[in-house]
């Protein structure tokens, strides 16, 4: 048992708190009686709802028929109705002795006044002043109770008790909301100068909610003459403020024009929205300054408010100022609406340009909208224009695509460097006009070859004046004469336009380049002139060009003589009396023929024969058109020291080009550079020594040739009276004429940069190059121990030839859109 | 005009003994009924010559009072509609259901009689 006992032992895990029973007790009855009552009361006070309801109705019901008479009585009425009306006249009176009938009377014609209308609603008010039931409401204006004075106040506004404005009014500025705007809206209903004592008195805020219940009560007002609400434009009450602004926008008061110019700088942002708001209702245009003048400091949804009212008020002076909104303005928004407003003044200044395909021509639609303020014949001929310029537009786009298609590494290289190139002319350009008004100062072109226009100012200025002057005179008449010249060549290859171009201008073209005579043994063999020359006669010049050109010539006649290069002997020159002859047949073919445009370009290369052989007569050892020292530049800038560091330089690296550079330097100021650049001339001379002698040898190549065959032998034929002529036939003997001109000597310099994948804008000349070979090399007579050999390779040569020539258009479309 | 029996079909007692008084007043002979099962019986009973009924009643509307006449009764008796402002779209389907004219809160209770006049003569 005991061990049953330990094991059933009870532990306490749980202990209740000792409470006594009575006291549970005591607390459930109370509790239950708490709940009795409160059910107790919620019943008593139901049923006194519910039976005062009940009684309310049950006299509603006895007192709607006594209204009904009251409110439809007749004074054209019979006996017996008006016998009835006076009774229910004395009944009522003794009902309304009882105040809970005159509660139920109120009530009832409260409820009468919601549902009817017009006449029977007036008989109501009267009805109601008659049975003296407002004095219970005024008596309710002097409870202490928030609810019992809004409520008199209530009924006395619907009621329409006139004589209760001047009691209600005091309690505009009470310091209880409820009765406040109860007493507002009840002075602005019951009288029409109720608005005006209310704006002048209110000290309190006016809400929103309570503003628009104002203006709804103004609305309905029957011969309501608002007032000239600017007057409180200056209220220190920035919502009476705010509200005489809607209501003047209401009653669209504009004779406010300046307080509301004011209100833009106003500090709160509602006012100002509002002020906004009604200048752009009324469209004072006088505000646009100050609109914009504190546009700045504005939230953004104000800035987006005084856009909107400029692009309806603004002007187009205007639109500059929303240029700068549009380019200092980081808000999207902002500068969306500002370019909305640009619009709006200037409509389509902004185009769409998002997703647009930029790459269809719109040039032809633009001027026909521009064509059409012009008068009927001129938009005809413009249409036709217009229709070829988009023609060509689209040519120039299919090329561009080909020329994409066709893009590889290499011509990637090249067209970068023609584009960086004709951007850095047109920008050359472009100051040199700017500064052409004020003074010839140093024109940037420094990495412009400058030889050959030396040369040309030789052949056209006084030599002995042109050595006595400075080296800074020179350059400024180069580039003058090279600016023109550059000039020409932008405007022609902007045109990227194949067809357009002449050929005549692409010869002009060739005028930029330096005109080198390197007598290379090697590249002499191979005969460039003639096809060179038949592109030359193909050449299609305009008479202005060929008058210029006669110009040149009549100067090249009163140049000194001709001197061409040294004639010297050599087997193999064969070839290059073949293109001296050829040249002088061309010559005499062309002013045979009277082209014009062939003899001005035989004129051209003649002016190139002749400066060169002017300077020949200066130094017969040395060519001139060696190319471009870039010393030259470098020892404009540079002081004593480095002119000497230079010269040493110039021994190291330089070649032919420096010796002429080196000459000019003899006769510098700087006795220490005129020395040393004698010294650096004659060791540079002794150095070039192998290349004279290519040189000379070349040029014997040319007097060689005197025998040679010639199919143009009738050179002699040609009319001497011409000037120009005399200037290409006036040689001194056949040995002269069999010399290669430096014409030549260009084009074979040019084939050579060809060789060398050197390729750039005026690349064209250079690949015309191959096919003259070709035709050169049928035109002449094979030589005996080749003969076979040329034979067998002539097919070869005609079939490629013939390649050549039918892919010549596109090749030279393809270079000229570069 | 006189002698003629409407029925005024309106939920609010006190609007309805005022119009019933104006209506009386004009010769008619006016059966109130205060909700839709009224007028339901009262349909079951009699015919009046004119209807005027409020939209908007307990247990049976006033669109549902036009449908009943017009479809269950294939009755043409001139229905007069009185609704409160802003209830057009129950205006509109009255007026497709076959309702000849109506009246809007606050009611003007002359306007009302010319109009219970105009559709009698009409019918």
């Amino acid at each position: 048992m005991e061990i049953i006992s330990q094991t059933y032992r009870s532990i306490m895990l749980l202990s209740a708190p000792k409470i006594h029973t009575d006291l549970l007790w005591d607390l459930t009855i109370l509790f239950s009686g708490l709940g009795i009552l409160f059910f107790a009361f919620v019943f008593i006070f139901r049923n006194r709802l519910s039976a005062k309801a009940t009684k309310v109705a049950r006299q509603k019901k006895i007192l709607a028929p006594i209204i009904s008479n009251f409110l439809f009585y007749e004074t054209d009425a019979t006996k017996e109705e008006n016998y009835e009306y006076i009774k229910l006249k004395i009944e009522i009176r003794d009902l309304l002795k009882i105040p809970f009938n005159r509660l139920v009377l109120t009530e009832i014609l409260l409820d009468l006044k919601k549902d009817l209308s017009g006449d029977s609603r007036n008989r109501i008010f009267k009805l109601y002043q008659d049975l003296e039931l407002h004095l219970d409401a005024f008596n309710k204006l002097r409870s202490w109770r928030w609810e019992v004075v809004s409520k008199g106040i209530l009924e006395l506004t619907q009621m329409r008790v006139l004589a209760a404005y001047g009691f209600i009014k005091k309690f505009i500025n009470d310091k209880r909301g409820v009765v406040r705007k109860q007493a507002q809206i009840a002075t602005v209903t019951l009288k029409h100068e109720g608005i005006s004592y209310f704006l002048d008195t209110t000290r309190y805020g006016i809400s929103e909610w309570q503003q628009l219940k104002l203006l709804d009560v103004l609305r309905n007002f029957e011969d309501f003459t608002p007032p000239q609400f600017k007057a409180w434009l200056t209220s220190k009450n920035k919502d009476v403020v705010l509200f005489a602004l809607r209501l003047i926008k209401h009653y669209n008061q504009n004779d406010a024009n300046k307080s509301l110019i004011e209100l833009v700088k106003h500090k709160n942002d509602q006012i100002k929205s509002e002020a906004i708001q009604c200048i752009k209702d009324f469209g004072v245009f006088e505000a646009v300054y100050t609109l914009k003048s504190v546009f700045r400091n504005c939230r953004v949804d104000i800035k987006l408010q005084i856009l909107d009212t400029i692009s309806s008020i603004g002007k187009a002076e205007d639109i500059e100022f929303l240029q700068t909104i549009l380019n200092k303005e980081s808000n999207f928004l902002v500068k969306s609406k500002a370019i909305s407003t640009i619009n709006a003044i200037a409509p389509e200044t902004y185009v769409p340009t998002e997703g647009i395909d930029k790459s269809i021509a719109t040039k032809s639609y633009e001027n026909n909208v521009e064509d059409n303020s012009t008068q009927l014949a001129g938009i005809m001929k413009n249409n036709e224009l217009q229709q070829d310029d988009s023609l060509q537009a689209a040519d120039h786009n299919k090329d561009s695509l080909e020329i994409q298609d066709h893009l590889n590494p290499e011509f990637e290289d090249e067209i970068i460097f023609d584009l960086c190139f004709m951007e850095e002319l047109e920008d050359i350009l472009t100051e040199c006009n700017e500064s052409e008004d004020q003074e010839v100062n140093y024109l940037p072109l420094d990495f412009l070859p400058l030889i050959s226009e030396e040369e040309e100012l030789k052949s056209t200025v006084d030599p002995k004046t042109v050595e006595n002057s400075d080296v800074e005179t020179k350059e400024i008449l180069e580039e003058e004469s090279f600016k023109e010249e550059l000039e020409a060549i932008l405007d022609k290859i902007k045109t990227h336009n194949v067809d357009d171009v002449s050929k005549g201008e692409e010869d002009s073209e060739l005028e930029f380049l330096p005109l080198v005579v390197e007598s290379n043994a090697e590249k002499e063999s191979e005969d460039l002139e003639e096809t060179a020359v038949e592109d030359l006669l193909a050449i299609e010049v305009n008479e202005e060009e060929v008058i210029e050109e006669e110009k040149i010539s009549n100067l090249h006649n009163k140049l000194p003589q001709v001197n061409w290069l040294p004639k010297q002997e050599l087997e193999s020159s064969e070839i290059i009396a073949q293109k001296s002859i050829d040249w002088k047949a061309f010559v005499n073919e062309s002013q045979g023929s009277g082209n014009m445009a062939q003899s001005a370009a035989l004129n051209e290369s003649a002016r190139y024969d002749n400066l060169a052989s002017d300077d020949n007569k200066d130094d017969n050892s040395i060519p001139a058109f060696y190319g471009f020292s870039i010393f030259q530049e470098l020892f404009r800038t540079c002081d004593t020291e480095s002119k000497l560091i230079l010269l040493d330089e110039i021994l190291a690296v330089g070649d032919k080009k420096e010796v002429l550079f080196l000459k000019t330097l003899l006769d510098d100021s700087d006795k220490k550079v005129s020395a040393k650049a004698e010294l650096i001339l004659k060791e540079l001379q002794n150095l070039l020594t192998p290349d004279m002698s290519d040189q000379t040898s070349t040029e014997q190549i040319q007097t060689n040739d005197q025998g040679a065959e010639n199919p143009y032998s009738d050179v002699e034929e040609t009319d001497e009276t011409s000037p120009l002529n005399k200037n290409l036939t006036g040689f001194p003997d056949i040995e002269e004429e069999n010399m290669m001109p430096l014409e030549y000597c260009f084009l074979d310099d040019s084939t050579s940069e060809n060789d060398n994948n050197q390729t750039h804008l005026f690349e064209l000349d250079f690949e015309l190059m191959d096919t003259a070979l070709e035709v050169i090399k049928m035109g002449l007579p094979p030589d005996e121990t080749d003969k076979k050999e040329t034979d067998k390779e002539e097919n070869k040569i005609f079939g490629s030839l013939m390649r050549n020539i039918i892919l010549f258009p596109k090749k030279l479309k393809e270079k000229i859109n570069g | 005009m006189v002698n003629k029996n409407l029925l005024l079909a309106e939920d609010d007692e006190l609007l309805a003994s005022l119009l019933d008084y104006r209506l009386q007043k004009g010769g008619y002979n006016v059966h109130v009924a205060n909700d839709g099962r009224d007028v339901k019986e009262y349909l079951k009973t009699a015919t009046p010559d004119i209807i005027v009924s409020d939209i908007m009643m307990p247990y049976f509307s006033g669109i549902e009072l036009i449908d009943y006449v017009r479809n269950q009764l294939n009755s043409k008796i001139p229905i007069i509609i009185i609704s409160s402002a802003g209830n057009e779209e129950n205006v509109l389907s009255a007026f497709e259901l076959g309702a000849n004219d109506f009246i809007s809160k606050p009611v003007s209770p002359s306007e009302l009689l010319v109009r219970v006049g105009r559709e009698l003569i009409k019918k």
